[in-house]
């Protein structure tokens, strides 16, 4: 009974747990300000430290601003932050006007695929005796390239393979088709060519109707931008990039921007990744903001703010009645908290306003 | 004033087993010259015990079992060399290659003035242990002899094995011991000395030295004084080097990366044990490797230019400059793999050449109330391995260039800066970003008086609710790289629809400021950016 009332006592005080500390070791998280006064005194001083934070909410609602504000107050401090920028959206001057310390912030760009670049293009490390040499080289290479086997994994050798061979197995000699199943082929190309044609003539006419300027959807980059592009090999990058700045250690607060991603999307990445990168988190001072449009980190997260822009902000665009022109000053944003694990509880409120940079 | 000479028997071999530490035991050989004239250069003690003689022909020598042939490599002589002056410099600074008699000799003996050293380094017979354990972390199996005049100690190292301690006035009976043949006497020289019975240093020495250039002119006369021990020139001090060098030439050529990486990782051992005798680090470092050519293009040139030009060889040179000098081998391992891989060279790998400029070691006071920041050594290898997830030149820290233009910024390399750099933030309040769309989405805006008041693009269209602007800007008009645009904020609803899971959902009442830009000289609208 008495191991039994023990075990009840360790329960209740919340001692039982990963590394004995308890829940109670959270509660007990040192805080970063955020930089916003408002919103710090709901937090009851800022961000936890050694945490996941959410900060999530419609386009426009100022979760970008309070992660450069936060960026600026972890840069004051000469702690060293990093920005893993998903869909290579960040901007620097936004930053700068922010206040944030650029030469202390580290801005990885995703998107890119890294591929097996010439070696005559120029280089992060190559000095102008590089390039001669290795224009020199590739003037003079006679094409025997290793393929396939100098510093590829196999596994990368199989690229590719699955749009190989559909093509293989389409070509066929023409002689051995039959000319029914000629036929039959043309008329079905026939029909999904209709098909097509429909679904364009449907999407045009709902999309474009009445509008000037129709012609400009013709193009094919257009139509390339309008298919939703998937955002995996981005996500994917954002995600490795962090894992290696959190086993890297020392940072102060690392901001993971999801904001242009589909939360449907997001909500794809595996819940045991942040799992591991909460625990990267634990017992260290390094904040790990995600910027998104919803909540996907779901109980990983300490604190999940939903930001929201107030409408009756935009009123305060000053109008200059004389010359017709305009400037838009700023917005306010109200912050709620959805989840915390600190001080504050859900459905506290803060309201701050922002402003748009001096131009 | 007292010298230390140190001498490396058989340096052609020793050179190359030190960089080929799995030979060190082993009966080794070296060949050189052009077939057919191919025979052996020089063999080391355990192949020597095989019955192996230098100047052996390639067949006959190949009829030995049980030896590692290996083929004479200037370039390993050149930097065993610098090792074995480097050696030396942890002693002194006052440093000279020995005498060479002919212009072949090898460069295997080094001596060094030990005036002065006594007070830091202790006895001669102390110093002279010290530096054969030097040499010996080196990879040098060498011999030391210490004696009052400079040509005794030379003589003394390359006559004796082990460590020789002569004392002052002892010269001509400890050396003049010694065969002849140590002397390294020019043949025909030592064949007519032998056949008047002179063996020894001694004996020659003995010799009247108005017959001796009688017979053998003012170079029989040089070469007895030497046998005397006499002084003949000052010694002239050599200059530190401002760069260290490691290289190996490939008997088959490399095409992977991991064996590749295994002989990297062996000269920069060498390399950061040479620096660490000196108390230094790598503050850059150049790899050249030198790449194997495919004749069949040479054969189809016609032209004897371009012949000529396609002898030179193909090179492929990384340099990787460190914001923080490094000691160890490992992490430099490491960012030379990352970055080898992402600039692989397109052909076998023959010679690797690694040049490591040295740099003051970096020393740091950590303290409990240092701001945050990430280990320097750990950090440049994050960085090269992101840059191999995401691409290069899109990782790096955010830096505005000096110009009104818009999005005008570079990323420049990410270095911690000093922490006695602080900046001031004055303004408490948060600012609206900018999220921008690279590159920028082009629109349709149709205008009514004046002013947008239908947007369209991504194929949907909406109507703008509220705006601000025009903001005018112009620039660098006076280049092809002119700039001029009308800019306006506006707010409508969102391009981008909300997704929800297998259906675009349209929310009618969310909506977004964006801002968005008249190209005056292209007269097209672009969305650029959305504020959040």
């Amino acid at each position: 009974m008495a191991s039994i009332a023990a075990t009840f006592e360790k329960l209740k005080n919340g001692e039982v747990g990963r590394g004995m500390r308890g829940f109670r070791g959270h509660v007990a998280a040192e805080l970063q300000p955020s930089g916003v006064a408002e919103l710090d005194a709901v937090l009851g001083g800022g961000f936890p430290r050694g945490s996941l934070v959410e900060l999530c909410g419609p386009a426009t609602s100022g979760r970008t601003g309070l992660a450069f504000s936060l960026l600026a107050q972890a840069t004051s401090r000469q702690e060293a932050c990093a920005f893993v920028d998903v869909s290579d959206s960040l901007d620097p001057v936004s930053l700068a006007a922010a206040g944030v310390d650029l030469p202390r912030l580290l801005w990885v760009r995703c998107g890119k695929t890294p591929g097996k670049r010439p070696a005559a293009e120029s280089s992060f490390f190559d000095s102008p005796e590089e390039k001669e040499h290795t224009q020199k080289f590739l003037q003079q290479a006679d094409g025997k390239k290793i393929q396939g086997q100098f510093w590829t994994h196999p596994r990368d050798q199989i690229r590719g393979v699955e749009k190989v061979i559909p093509s293989l197995l389409r070509v066929k000699p023409e002689g051995r088709e039959s000319a029914r199943i000629h036929v039959v082929k043309k008329r079905i190309e026939k029909k999904q060519t209709e098909t097509k044609q429909e679904i364009l003539r449907r999407h045009t006419s709902s999309r474009s109707n009445n509008l000037p300027g129709t012609e400009f959807f013709q193009t094919a980059g257009m139509r390339d931008r309008m298919a939703p592009a998937k955002p995996w090999k981005r996500l994917e990058q954002a995600l490795k990039t962090t894992d290696l700045l959190l086993h890297g250690g020392g940072w102060g607060v690392i901001v993971v921007d999801l904001a242009d991603i589909s939360w449907v999307d997001a909500r794809r990445i595996n819940l045991s990744v942040w799992f591991r990168f909460r625990r990267e988190l634990e017992n260290t001072k390094t904040i790990l903001l995600l910027l998104g449009e919803e909540s996907c980190a779901k109980s990983c997260a300490s604190l999940v703010l939903r930001c929201e822009r107030r409408e009756e902000s935009w009123s305060r665009a000053a109008r200059d009645a004389a010359s017709g022109a305009s400037t838009l000053q700023g917005f306010s944003v109200q912050g709620e908290v959805m989840r915390s694990r600190s001080q504050s509880q859900p459905s506290d409120c803060a309201r701050w306003q922002t402003q748009t940079m001096n131009r | 004033m007292p010298f230390a000479c140190l001498f490396v028997p058989d340096f052609s071999v020793q050179a190359v087993v030190r960089v080929e530490p799995q030979l060190r035991n082993k009966p080794v050989g070296i060949f050189y010259g052009t077939p057919p004239l191919t025979k052996v250069f020089a063999v080391n003690h355990a192949a020597r015990q095989l019955g192996v003689e230098a100047g052996m022909t390639k067949v006959q020598a190949e009829a030995f079992c049980g030896i590692e042939w290996r083929w004479r490599s200037f370039s390993e002589e050149v930097t065993a060399h610098a090792a074995l002056l480097d050696c030396m410099w942890t002693i002194s600074p006052r440093v000279q290659d020995a005498e060479k008699q002919n212009k072949d000799d090898l460069a295997d003996t080094v001596v060094v003035d030990l005036t002065g050293c006594e007070k830091l380094f202790g006895s001669p017979e102390k110093i002279a242990t010290d530096l054969a354990r030097i040499a010996s972390n080196v990879g040098f199996d060498a011999h030391v002899a210490v004696a009052e005049i400079f040509l005794a100690a030379q003589c003394a190292a390359q006559g004796f094995p082990g460590i020789t301690v002569i004392p002052g006035g002892q010269e001509s009976a400890r050396i003049g011991a010694l065969p002849l043949e140590s002397l390294r006497i020019p043949a025909e020289f030592l064949e007519t000395l032998k056949r008047w019975g002179i063996q020894t240093y001694g004996e020659f020495a003995a010799l009247p030295e108005i017959s001796i250039v009688e017979r053998f002119g003012q170079e029989g006369r040089r070469w007895q004084q030497i046998a005397q021990g006499k002084d003949l020139k000052p010694l002239i001090a050599l200059d530190f080097p401002d760069q260290f060098e490691e290289c190996m030439e490939i008997e088959s050529p490399v095409e992977l990366l991991e064996p590749l990486l295994f002989i990297v990782n062996r000269l920069l051992d060498q390399l950061c044990t040479r620096l660490r005798m000196h108390i230094l680090a790598i503050g850059e470092v150049r790899v050249t490797l030198t790449l194997e050519r495919n004749d069949s293009r040479t054969n189809l040139g016609s032209n004897s230019q371009s012949n000529s030009q396609n002898k030179a060889p193909l090179l492929h040179i990384r340099t990787i400059r460190l914001p923080v000098p490094a000691k160890e081998g490992k992490f430099l391992l490491k960012l030379l793999q990352l970055d080898l891989e992402a600039h692989p060279p397109t052909s076998p790998v023959t010679a690797i050449s690694i040049v490591a400029i040295p740099a003051k070691t970096h020393s740091r006071q950590l303290g409990l109330f240092l701001p945050l920041s990430p280990d320097p050594e750990r950090l440049e290898i994050t960085l090269a391995r992101i840059q191999s997830t995401v691409g290069e030149g899109r990782v790096g820290s955010p830096e505005l260039l000096n110009t009104h233009r818009p999005n005008a910024f570079q990323q420049t390399r990410f270095a911690q800066p000093d922490a006695a750099r602080n900046i001031n933030r004055e303004e408490k309040n948060a600012k609206a970003a900018l999220r921008i769309y690279r590159p920028p989405l082009a629109a349709n805006v149709e205008l009514r008086e004046g002013k947008p008041a239908r947007l369209t693009c991504e194929g949907a269209s909406r109507p703008i609710l509220a705006l601000a602007g025009p903001w005018r800007t112009k620039g660098d008009w006076w280049s092809e790289t002119g700039w001029a645009r009308d800019e306006w904020d506006v707010e409508m609803r969102v391009l981008r629809t909300k997704r929800h899971a297998g259906s675009v959902e349209t929310n009618a009442e969310e909506t977004a400021l964006y801002r968005i830009y008249k190209d005056q000289f292209a007269k097209r609208w672009f969305v650029e950016g959305i504020y959040d």
